[in-house]
């Protein structure tokens, strides 16, 4: 998992809004099990136990390092309804633009 | 659109069906319900004892409601029919539909009353390409509802129909057995609801079109059909309003049917035009479109970090990645309309926090312009796709594959730098030298972006104009050739400020003469140029948002007669559509026609369509924020006798504007 969050690191300055958010969310795996994904001044980390979220991500567990290295796209993943997600609209917004930016993120480059 | 069709909208969410209500979708007919770029309803037919009905009358109540008139049974002769209908449609996540037959008769009638019902769930893109779907469509009875549904791998979307009274159900929709008293009637409430499995929050409510209207200024004319097109586009501005999944607040979709969804030119245009009417639009359009800044380079999306971006999609083909559009960065000029419209609401609404707010994707935008958008560092944008398969081949707002052509007929090169898209950059260079220096504490950025737009000024009235015509080229093609065909764009730089005064009169002279000026309005390419055609989207048509910034244009360099003439003609085009101007309309001369000639596929309404009378109306009253005060400086034609507008919005609260008349303006 610490090599995941690393890969998804911001490789570009995070806009303002996505920066200075601190925002909670609760990954419910359909496999069972799940854990809080802090995003915290500009840095993704994982929390123990269950507590509160400000969103929830319904995702399976094979996804999950697509998702955080960016490889997989949260926007299109969600519209394919390969994720769920439930929570104030916005919240899975910010993840999407932290993703975005980060070192691994989904690109797909024009053929050499 | 045919104008046999019937359309409705609220958002995301939109129908079109024909005179009866009817819908019959086919590869050639966009009928349908539509909601988040898919269509969940392709047939909706009604049949009474086993006949279409037949149309006496249809009424648009308001743009989200309308109401069909109707008999049973359609025959070449009228025949007193003792049975009629009426069919009333509101559009809400879906539609409610209100049927209610009448018995004319002193006998009962007992009436086999029958829905076909069915639907496709094609996504946009393939209904305007005419694709095969790749999922499974199915069909179910469920607890008194009819469910259409459709699934492919996990995306799963439905269409509920549920009826009161409830319905009796076959394989082919929904049927009732309606016993109608003498002289009496029957009523039946039909729901459809449009259900996708995407869930992703809720927006909270939307405010209502009445509200809506009544924060809006007051128009009052002598010219009654001035202010029927005011009401039409207040009205329509609020249907267009397009609330995104995952980020709050409406912004202007761009049109019907096609473009119901975000598109950055669109709806930063549409935003500027209705400033003086409804500055909030502009609020919550900065704040999305820097939402989806482009953060990083995707060819796949044409995307670049600071890019504003072309178009957000959420149907199937876009869900799988078939499609660009999540979203879809394919144009040039979004980043400095952006810039523009960031310094523009400034000085209208005086929000200072929105200008603070958005320092960040400012300054990046105004990064990419230099870095991404000039790819040879020659000083201008010129623009080619890095998707070669599914992007947009020109980036421009005339973006048909073939609008950008030399006045020979020949296509010009990629990359392509075409003129009002550098207009864009100085002008938006030069206001965001004055949000720098007021508000972000930079003068050294100031100062630089003054340095830059003089130069880009003077380079580009050495490299674009064309001499022998005395005009400005449409573009530099990849070869740095001067593309010379005589356009409607060399009227936006008139807009953007970038022509030399010296220059503007020829222009001025080309824009008002009989090869641009149709009489009706700018086509978009002169005629006389081997690609003019009348009827060729963006080479020979007449679109009206072009000449509402042109007008505007016209103004800002002292053309006062020719900026009126230009609103008067535009206006007086939208009298013969109802007060609402589609998209784009044939450029015959106004000579041939005594009415504008629609344009066969236009949407309707579109965003800066119906946005355009705004900033006519913002021209001829002339309008402008001037040091926190509103300046007023009216310049109508003497056809026009009177035109008032109370209550407008800005950072000196409300405040009036009265003008009178005056100007003569000769014949076309």
């Amino acid at each position: 998992m610490k090599r995941l969050l690393e890969s998804s690191r911001p490789e570009s300055p995070l806009p303002p809004g996505t920066r200075d958010a601190t925002v909670r969310y609760r990954f419910d795996l359909r496999e069972g099990g799940g854990w809080i994904l802090k995003l915290d001044q500009g840095r993704l980390a994982v929390e123990a136990g269950e507590g509160g979220a400000d969103g929830v991500v319904v995702c399976d567990q094979a996804d999950v390092p697509k998702l955080l290295s960016g490889e997989m796209n949260l926007l299109t993943a969600w519209a394919r309804g390969d994720i769920e997600v439930r929570g104030e609209s916005g919240v899975l917004k910010l993840l999407h633009t932290y993703l975005r930016h980060a070192k691994g993120a989904e690109r797909k480059k024009r053929a050499a | 659109m045919s104008e046999q069709n019937v359309n409705i909208l609220e958002g995301n969410t939109f129908v079109v069906s024909d005179r009866r209500g009817d819908i019959e979708a086919s590869p050639s007919a966009a009928e349908g319900l539509f909601r988040d770029d898919t269509r969940f309803l392709s047939r909706w037919v009604l049949t009474v004892d086993g006949k279409r009905a037949d149309v006496l009358s249809v009424e648009n109540l308001r743009s989200d409601e309308v109401q069909h008139f109707l008999v049973p049974g359609a025959g070449t002769v009228y025949i007193n029919s003792v049975v009629s209908l009426i069919r009333k449609r509101k559009v809400a996540d879906g539609f409610h539909e209100w049927l209610t037959i009448f018995n004319h008769s002193d006998e009962e009638r007992a009436l086999t009353v029958r829905i076909e019902a069915d639907s496709d769930f094609a996504d946009l893109f393939e209904v305007k390409d005419a694709l095969k779907k790749k999922g499974t469509c199915y069909r179910a009875v469920d607890g008194g509802r009819l469910v259409l549904g459709y699934r492919r791998e996990r995306f799963n979307r439905e269409t509920a129909i549920s009826s009161d009274p409830p319905a009796d159900f076959d394989d082919r929709g929904l049927v009732f057995r309606a016993v109608v008293p003498p002289q009496g009637s029957w009523t039946c409430r039909l729901a459809v609801e449009a259900l996708r499995s995407t869930r992703g929050g809720s927006q909270g409510p939307r405010p209502s079109l009445d509200r809506w209207s009544q924060e809006a200024p007051r128009l009052v004319s002598s010219w009654r059909s001035l202010e029927r097109t005011y009401e039409r586009c207040l009205e329509d501005l609020a249907a267009l309003r397009f609330y995104p999944l995952l980020v709050k607040g409406a912004l202007p979709a761009a049109g019907l049917p096609w473009f119901m969804t975000v598109f950055g030119r669109d709806s930063l245009i549409t935003s500027l035009q209705a400033l003086p009417f409804t500055p909030d639009l502009a609020r919550t359009t900065l704040l999305q479109l820097a939402e989806w800044q482009g953060s990083t380079i995707d060819d796949f999306r044409d995307e670049e970090p600071g890019k504003i971006l072309h178009e957000l999609r959420m149907g199937e083909m876009v869900a799988f990645e078939e499609r660009p559009h999540s979203p879809y960065f394919g144009s040039a000029d979004s980043t400095p309309l952006f810039l523009i419209l960031l310094d523009e609401y400034e000085r209208w609404s005086g929000d200072e926090a929105v200008v603070r707010q958005l320092e960040f994707a400012a300054r990046a935008g105004l990064e990419w312009i230099d870095k991404y958008g000039d790819r040879d560092g020659d000083g201008y944008v010129e623009y080619e796709r890095r998707n070669a398969e599914t992007g947009l081949e020109n980036q421009c707002w005339k973006d048909s594959w073939d609008s950008i052509k030399f006045a020979d007929g020949r296509l010009a090169k990629l990359p392509r730098a075409c003129c009002e898209i550098q207009g864009y950059v100085y002008d938006a260079k030069m206001r965001c030298a004055r949000l720098a220096r007021r508000f972000w504490n930079d003068r050294a950025l100031a100062d630089r972006l003054e340095a830059e737009a003089a130069r880009l000024k003077k380079k580009f009235n050495e490299d674009f104009w064309i001499e022998r015509g005395g005009y400005y080229a449409l573009a530099l093609d990849g070869d740095k050739k001067q593309v010379d065909s005589l356009t409607s764009n060399i009227g936006h730089l008139l807009w953007s400020g970038i022509a030399d005064t010296d220059k503007a009169a020829s222009c001025v002279r080309h824009l008002m003469g009989k090869r641009l000026n149709s009489g009706w309005g700018i086509r978009t390419m002169a005629e006389g140029d081997a690609a003019y055609n009348p009827i060729g989207y963006h080479v020979g048509t007449v679109w009206p948002h072009d000449n509402s910034m042109i007008a505007l244009g016209l103004r800002r360099y002292g053309y006062r007669r020719e900026a009126a003439r230009v609103a008067h003609a535009m206006l007086e085009a939208a009298h013969f559509f109802q007060g609402r101007l589609p998209e784009a309309f044939a450029g015959y001369p106004r000579s041939l026609t005594n009415f504008p000639v629609e344009y066969p596929t236009a949407c309707s309404p579109q965003a800066w369509s119906t946005g355009a009378p705004f900033l006519l109306l913002r021209t001829l009253l002339g309008l402008e924020p001037v040091e926190g005060r509103l300046l007023v400086d009216p310049a109508l034609p003497e056809s026009i006798e009177r035109i008032e507008l109370t209550e407008i919005p800005g950072r000196w609260g409300r405040a009036d504007a009265f003008g009178l008349g005056r100007l003569r303006l000769e014949a076309a």
